[in-house]
């Protein structure tokens, strides 16, 4: 069963529109993704979810009835805010029971479910701070605490992670992770951050000028992605696109050559860890080298376009080194003039 | 620091001692004219024996404790009115997109550039027609609806990030209650500041009461006490001194408890 079904969603202002008729659906208890650059309405499909903003087209059903029309607070929904949205006169424990005050709980309840939720998040000491007085990490959880109490089961988060430091951001990307799966929360979740993606979702449904472009799983997008746009988007560096009038595909593999030959090819694509150096194959000059540690990434140029290599050692490789890549026939994606994929 | 930046430091070191100087003068002149006999008052001699009988004589001469009461009920008619309905226009401006806000709001800024002292004439006009000349709520009723605090709320609404109102609103927070739990809360150093300054002005406020007021019952400090100077009565400086520090007592040991208040509060609020 789906927690969350939209249907043809669109939003306009004025003239501009934010989404485009939109169409997912979200599975009950289920980690969904809302992914794409600023711009491209995952916030604004968000806060139409939460009732925040208003439905120019479509409908919204949540836990099987038609929200649309139905104001925010009786949606079903909790929210969790980029920037916390904490109430700074009040302290931690303050925070995590206006709602329950609003909705008037026993004070009995009320102090128990506040135990319980801050319990969980590990708040428990700093109940009586003021939100000045804590740490960003323990904003979030104070944020995280406040949509627990609130017993709803769906849960929206709009960049949530986005004002953390990096280290900070890994550790609170598992633990919301591990709340949502312990908690039994269907989750919706938005982020440009192709990273928090990939690690936390169960499904991404990727965006771009207020229409999707891509659902599926986090390997499914990777794996096969549908466009440019989706190859590009996902992994790090991104995926190398080459058009093939840049490049001299005399020199490529005689394999590779003959799947090129369809005319209906515009670009072709590879990851950068599935390009090898070898002794025959596209000719390029190294222009820079990233050491990371566990990889290396060569930044190598071609009739001066620029692509990416990745190197999971540290071959010796210097600056200028003039070689030859190659790379398998599986590995490579082809895309058309209008930069979708084509099935070979 | 350099030599130069020293001598630039002292100079307006020295310069605000000066104008300190000045400023605190008829105070520190008040003063020491109450607390001596009339003739003693004007030859500052330092060994002059120093008196209580100027208070006394003061307090009996004019019904003080009466004008005390009158201001104290005006002030606490004026403000409580002010910030009540000053919350809920500046929560309209805010938050609500009707028609014509922008009208209302450059009307109510209009009104700020208004000296009240114009309106006077039409004031008494209106109060006398309602019937209300002589009495408290008339006396406090012109200044009501203040655009001062109206525009200062306003700005500090503003500041609000919109997220707490969403959140609140999804936690099932009805408007008036997002106004109440989140806005006047947050806006509290405005709400702070303004009062000061409001206490403060109305109750130093003379001409409209004094054109407004006919009788003990309704006449404040101020009119009173300039009644009581009436040159025709012939000025008594050492008793006109002690009942000036009588008026002005409440408000200045206010000022001494609240002085980091009063300046910071004003700091917080600056204008947006």
């Amino acid at each position: 069963m789906s927690a969350i079904e939209v249907k043809n969603l669109s939003r306009s202002y004025g003239d501009i529109d934010a989404v485009k008729d939109v169409s997912f659906t979200v599975p009950e208890k289920s980690f969904t993704v809302l992914l794409g650059p600023s711009g491209c309405g995952k916030s604004t499909i968000l806060k139409m979810l939460s009732g925040l903003e208003q439905v120019s087209h479509g409908t919204i059903n949540i836990g099987g009835s038609d929200v649309t029309e139905i104001e925010a607070s009786k949606r079903g929904v909790s929210m969790v805010f980029q920037s916390y949205a904490l109430f700074p006169h009040l302290n931690v424990k303050e925070n995590i029971q206006f709602g329950l005050k609003v909705r008037k709980v026993p004070a009995e309840e009320r102090e128990k479910k506040v135990a319980e939720a801050a319990r969980v998040v590990g708040l428990t000491e700093l109940l009586d701070r003021k939100p000045a007085n804590l740490s960003g990490g323990q904003r979030q959880r104070v944020a995280l605490a406040r949509s627990i109490v609130s017993d709803q089961t769906v849960c929206l988060m709009d960049e949530p992670l986005s004002n953390l430091d990096s280290k900070l951001r890994a550790e609170m990307r598992d633990e919301i992770r591990d709340l949502q799966k312990r908690l039994g929360l269907t989750v919706v979740y938005v982020t440009h951050d192709q990273v928090e993606a990939m690690s936390m979702a169960d499904q991404i449904i990727l965006l771009r000028l207020g229409e999707i472009v891509q659902v599926g799983a986090p390997e499914e997008i990777y794996n096969s992605p549908n466009s440019v746009f989706s190859a590009q988007f996902i992994g790090l560096p991104p995926m190398n696109v080459l058009n093939l009038n840049d490049i001299d595909t005399s020199t490529l593999d005689s394999k590779i050559k003959s799947a090129l030959e369809s005319s209906s090819i515009k670009n072709i694509g590879v990851r950068p860890e599935h390009l090898m150096f070898s002794k025959k194959g596209l000719p390029a000059t190294v222009k820079s080298i990233d050491y990371f540690g566990g990889e290396t990434v060569f930044k190598l140029t071609h009739q001066e376009k620029d692509f990416f290599l990745r190197e999971p050692r540290q071959p010796k490789i210097q600056l200028g080194d003039e070689l030859c890549v190659s790379w398998n026939l599986d590995d490579m994606y082809l895309f058309d003039k209008n930069d979708q994929r084509l099935k070979s | 620091m350099t030599y130069r930046n020293r001598i630039q430091t002292s100079v307006e070191l020295i310069g605000a001692y000066i104008l300190a100087g000045f400023w605190i003068l008829p105070l520190l002149y008040a003063f020491w004219a109450a607390f001596h006999s009339s003739s003693d008052a004007m030859h500052f001699d330092i060994f002059s024996p120093l008196t209580l009988d100027n208070f006394r004589e003061a307090w009996s001469q004019a019904p003080f404790a009466r004008f005390s009461l009158n201001t104290f009920l005006l002030v606490s008619f004026i403000l409580p009115g002010q910030l009540l309905i000053s919350t809920l226009a500046a929560y309209a401006f805010v938050r609500f997109k009707f028609t014509g806000a922008n009208v209302a709001f450059a009307l109510v800024l209009v009104q700020l550039m208004i000296t009240p002292e114009i309106l006077i004439v039409q004031n008494y006009v209106t109060l006398s027609k309602l019937s209300l000349v002589d009495t408290i709520s008339g006396m406090g009723l012109p200044y009501i609806a203040s655009a001062f605090c109206i525009f200062l709320l306003r700005q500090a609404f503003k500041s609000i990030p919109k997220e707490l109102e969403d959140a609140a609103e999804l936690e099932g927070c009805s408007t008036m209650g997002i106004l109440w739990k989140v806005y006047v809360p947050l806006a509290t150093p405005t709400y702070i500041a303004f009062s000061l300054v409001s206490v403060s002005h109305h109750w130093n406020n003379f001409l409209w009461p004094l054109i407004i007021s006919n009788s003990v019952e309704t006449r404040p400090l101020t009119v009173g006490l300039g009644i009581f100077a009436a040159p025709e009565s012939g000025v008594e400086w050492s008793i006109l001194s002690a009942a000036t520090l009588m008026s002005v007592a409440p408000l200045l040991i206010a000022f001494l408890i609240f002085q980091k208040q009063f300046v910071q509060s004003f700091m917080q609020a600056g204008i947006k």
